[in-house]
């Protein structure tokens, strides 16, 4: 039983230390949110394991009450980070290998946005004539 | 007896040690995000299952097999909403790297937020 909670123990400080470091090296704030879920993880995993090798429930309640407040921490910070591209620092949350047409601000929600001529006649693209002409098995 | 769940606890607690061991090392060794939010979800509900299961062979009361069941019943309510959310802000972030996406669905889609 001993040899069994030396393996456990070692195996979830593995896990911890490399969840640390991938929260300390980031790069985002999202893949710290992530290692933050894996940790609070590998925490509930080990009151467990404690509470299953010292058969005392006493942590037990501890474990209902990590598993409500990780899901409150991750919801939270995910909808603060959705907002950062609309921010006025381009550079932030990038990737470096896509071109940039593709973070046009054309939908980014600024306040004032409506004040600009081009957000007004935004319309739906209009579709080709040749489509329209070719038969419908074609066109499916 | 008790000596074998003993024995299926030991497993139990011991596998779900070596799942979040091995989302350890995936997050540190895994490119981008959405791979790594793939690794993620390995001990936060299996490797979680396992250790609940293990917990409730060592303790034996139906109380407490309860309260287990509760964690259980949270985890799994809880855990696919809130990687939806991070997988939603990642892809509107930027940070899906389409070169190692097989299929985008929201390529064309028009509004990205």
């Amino acid at each position: 039983m001993t040899a069994v909670a030396v393996v456990v123990t070692t195996l979830l400080a593995g896990g911890a230390v490399l969840a640390l470091i991938r929260i300390v090296r980031g790069p985002s704030i999202l893949d710290r949110i992530v290692a933050t879920d894996v940790l609070l993880a590998v925490i509930v995993l080990s009151i467990a394991a404690e509470a299953a090798f010292s058969r005392d429930a006493t942590a037990l309640p501890v474990l209902a009450v990590l598993s409500i407040l990780g899901f409150t921490g991750a919801v939270s910070v995910a909808r603060f980070a959705i907002r950062r591209p609309a921010t006025a620092d381009p550079a932030s949350g990038r990737d470096p290998d896509r071109p940039s047409s593709d973070y046009q601000a054309d939908s980014v929600d600024r306040p004032g946005s409506l004040s600009r001529p081009e957000a007004l006649d935004r319309r739906p693209p209009e579709p080709s004539d040749d489509l329209l002409d070719r038969p419908a098995e074609e066109v499916r | 007896m008790s000596g074998v769940l003993d024995m299926i606890a030991w497993a139990c607690l011991v596998l779900g040690a070596l799942l979040s061991l091995s989302a350890g090392v995936a997050l540190i060794r895994f490119p981008d995000l959405l791979s790594r939010m793939h690794a993620a979800t390995k001990p936060q509900v299996l490797g979680l299952l396992l250790a609940l299961i293990g917990c409730a062979l060592r303790l034996r009361e139906a109380v407490d097999i309860t309260t287990l069941l509760l964690v259980a019943a949270f985890s799994m309510a809880t855990a696919p909403v809130a990687a939806h959310m991070i997988g939603r802000a990642a892809y509107r972030a930027g940070q899906a790297r389409a070169d190692l996406l097989v299929v985008d669905d929201l390529a064309g889609a028009d509004d990205k937020r």
